[in-house]
Formats: C-alpha cells, sequence, structure tokens
C-alpha cells in the first residue's frame, strides 16, 4: 500500500514538474519571438516611415534598407510587414496610402497572400482575400473572382466585397453566377461598398432581377431603390405579369 | 511647440509622430485614454491629436478634461474612423477644434496641424 502511494506521489509530482517545465519553455518561446517581433518592428518602421514621406517619380522603387530586406527573408518577418502595411492602408489615404501599396507590390507580398488563397484554413484564405484586395491587387482579380461562390461563407462574402472593392458596380458581375445565397448582411454591406463608389448598377440588372437565384433578384431589387430605378423595376414586374 | 498624438494603434502613431518630428514639431505620444490624461495633468502640450476608440478613456472624455483645464486653450484635432454625423457633432459640441476621418492623408493632417498652431 505504501509503495503504491510513494508510486502514485511519484507520478503526480513527474506530471507536475514536466507541466512546468513546458510551460516555462513555452513563456520563454513565446518572449523570445515577442522580442523578435519587436526588433523587426523596428526596422519596418523606418521602412514605412520613408514610404509615407516618399515622393518619388512614377516607376522609381521605394528605399528599402539593408536591415530591412534581410529580415524580410523571413516569412514571419514578411507577414509581419504585411500586418503593418495592412494597418496603415487602413488609415492612411492619398499618397501616403498609394505609397503603402507601392512597397507591398514591389517587397512581392502579394506572393505571400496570394499562397493563402491555396490554404486549406478558411481564415487564411479570408485573409489573403482581404490582404490583396486592401492593398489594390486588381492582377489578382481572377484567383478573387473563383471565390465569390466558395462553399464557405466567409471566404466567399470576403471575396465578394474584394471584387467590389477593387472594381465598384462592374465588381457586380459575381452576381450573373451566383449559385449560393447573398445574406441579407451581405447585401447591406455590398451596399454601403457601392455607396462610396462612383457610377451606377450596369444594364446587367435587368438580368439579376430576373436571376435564378431569389437572393440575387433580392439585391437587385434594393440596388434599383437605391438608384432610383423603380421605371426598370416596375417593367420587370409587367413583363413577368 | 508640443504635441500629443494618442492612438491605440502603434503603427499610426509612429507614422504621425515621424511626420510631425520631420516638421520641427516635440512629440510625445500615448497608446491609451488613461496615458493621455496623466501627461496632460503633468504638462499641457500645445495641441492634441487623439482617436476617439481607446481602451480607459475615449477621445471624447479627453476633450472633455482638455476643456476644463484652466488656462490656456489646447486645441484639439479628432482621428477617428467613426465618421457618423452624430459622434463628429458632440466632438465638436464638446470642443473639438476638428475632425479628421480615417482613412486620412498625413500631408492634410500637417496643414491642419499648422493652421491650428497658428491660429
Amino acid at each position: 500500500m505504501q509503495a503504491f502511494l510513494l508510486r502514485s506521489m511519484l507520478v503526480v509530482l513527474l506530471l507536475l514538474v514536466g507541466l512546468i517545465a513546458f510551460m516555462l519553455l513555452y513563456l520563454l518561446r513565446r518572449a523570445a519571438l515577442e522580442r523578435r517581433n519587436t526588433r523587426w518592428r523596428v526596422h519596418f518602421s523606418s521602412l514605412i516611415q520613408r514610404a509615407i514621406d516618399w515622393e518619388g517619380a512614377e516607376g522609381d522603387r521605394l528605399p528599402v534598407t539593408f536591415r530591412a530586406s534581410r529580415s524580410l527573408k523571413r516569412p514571419a518577418a514578411r507577414q509581419l510587414l504585411i500586418a503593418e502595411l495592412i494597418t496603415g492602408k487602413r488609415a492612411l489615404s492619398g499618397s501616403a496610402g498609394a505609397n503603402l501599396v507601392r512597397l507591398y507590390s514591389q517587397l512581392g507580398l502579394g506572393a505571400d497572400s496570394l499562397r493563402k488563397l491555396a490554404s486549406p484554413a478558411w481564415h487564411r484564405q479570408a485573409q489573403g482575400v482581404q490582404e490583396l484586395a486592401l492593398m489594390e491587387q486588381r492582377n489578382q482579380v481572377a484567383r478573387i473572382y473563383r471565390l465569390t461562390n466558395a462553399p464557405n461563407e466567409i471566404i466567399r462574402t470576403e471575396a465578394q466585397a474584394a471584387i467590389v472593392q477593387l472594381y465598384g458596380f462592374e465588381g457586380l458581375r459575381f452576381l450573373d453566377v451566383l449559385v449560393r445565397p447573398l445574406s441579407e448582411w451581405q447585401q447591406i454591406h455590398l451596399l454601403r461598398l457601392l455607396s462610396r463608389t462612383p457610377g451606377t448598377p450596369s444594364g446587367k440588372l435587368r438580368e439579376w432581377l430576373r436571376s435564378t437565384n431569389p437572393t440575387v433578384r433580392d439585391f437587385a431589387r434594393k440596388l434599383t431603390a437605391e438608384h432610383h430605378l423603380e421605371d426598370m423595376l416596375d417593367e420587370e414586374i409587367q413583363q413577368t405579369e | 511647440m508640443n504635441i500629443l498624438v494618442a492612438d491605440d494603434e502603434p503603427m499610426l502613431v509612429r507614422a504621425i509622430e515621424g511626420r510631425l518630428r520631420k516638421e520641427g514639431y516635440t512629440v510625445q505620444s500615448a497608446s491609451d485614454g488613461q496615458q493621455v490624461l496623466e501627461q496632460i495633468a503633468r504638462q499641457a502640450p500645445d495641441l492634441i491629436i487623439t482617436d476617439i476608440m481607446m481602451p480607459y478613456a475615449s477621445g471624447l472624455e479627453i476633450i472633455a478634461a482638455v476643456r476644463s483645464l484652466p488656462g490656456k486653450k489646447v486645441p484639439v484635432i479628432i482621428l477617428s474612423s467613426m465618421g457618423q454625423e452624430d459622434v463628429v457633432l458632440e466632438a465638436f459640441q464638446l470642443g473639438a477644434d476638428d475632425y479628421i476621418t480615417k482613412p486620412f492623408s498625413p500631408n492634410e493632417l500637417s496643414v491642419r496641424v499648422r493652421r491650428l498652431l497658428t491660429a
């Protein structure tokens, strides 16, 4: 009995020691990563600052410091820089915002965002779509367009919003082939994005009013109301009757 | 001229700080409302640029605190992604001198800062 108790206590003790060692190693690793990220942030801070204030001509390359370019060989550093550029692009407009996009393109960070689209994790794909849209990577529109009909609702809605962000009313062409539902929330979101876009809905609006997808018809009706095209809606109703 | 920049987004604070320093201003920064209130209590800056949504004390609370200080009036610029009419009106009613909506142009911010400091 005593031997059993002793053995049990030893097992519990070993487990505790193991757990403490694991926690210690985890915390040390986390602290090391945090220190590394802080170091990278310092390198990138001057890089971003220079980009914001840059006044070069079209076609000129933005200045990239040696330390920053050395850090950027690491994928984790590239991701950190993407996150910083995204934050900056969300907050800054005008030439400063445009220069951040230019820096993202110059450093080839689009390839990192693009790789996320091939990830099996839905949140990585959605993140990739957001990054490409915010960084105005119009050359990747075909890849994003494919995701506007994705089975995962979050990826789908991100891709739809991205296309509209990049191309305004023209981007709505995904409605031609959309077979999945366009949620009420997403309809409001798209209308909000379009309200900041110049132009009016294309001639496709009539087709969307006749779509086999009821949620597309619903959205098309909202678009006609938003743009005071009620005549078009009345004509469609008369034709249907 | 001493400017206090407050935003809970470090990248943005660094960007604004860099721009203003280049223009010859002395810049202090804060990442939450509490820090702003403490810095103001220690020494009032010549101008405050603050976000609205910040931990511990919002930009609106900061305006109210600044306006309750005796002595010279410290100009306050609100820099926020909240562009709703009621929030903007509330900021001006509390005594904000300017309101800039994100995304904003750093060039425009510089001009507005200069205008307020020379007024």
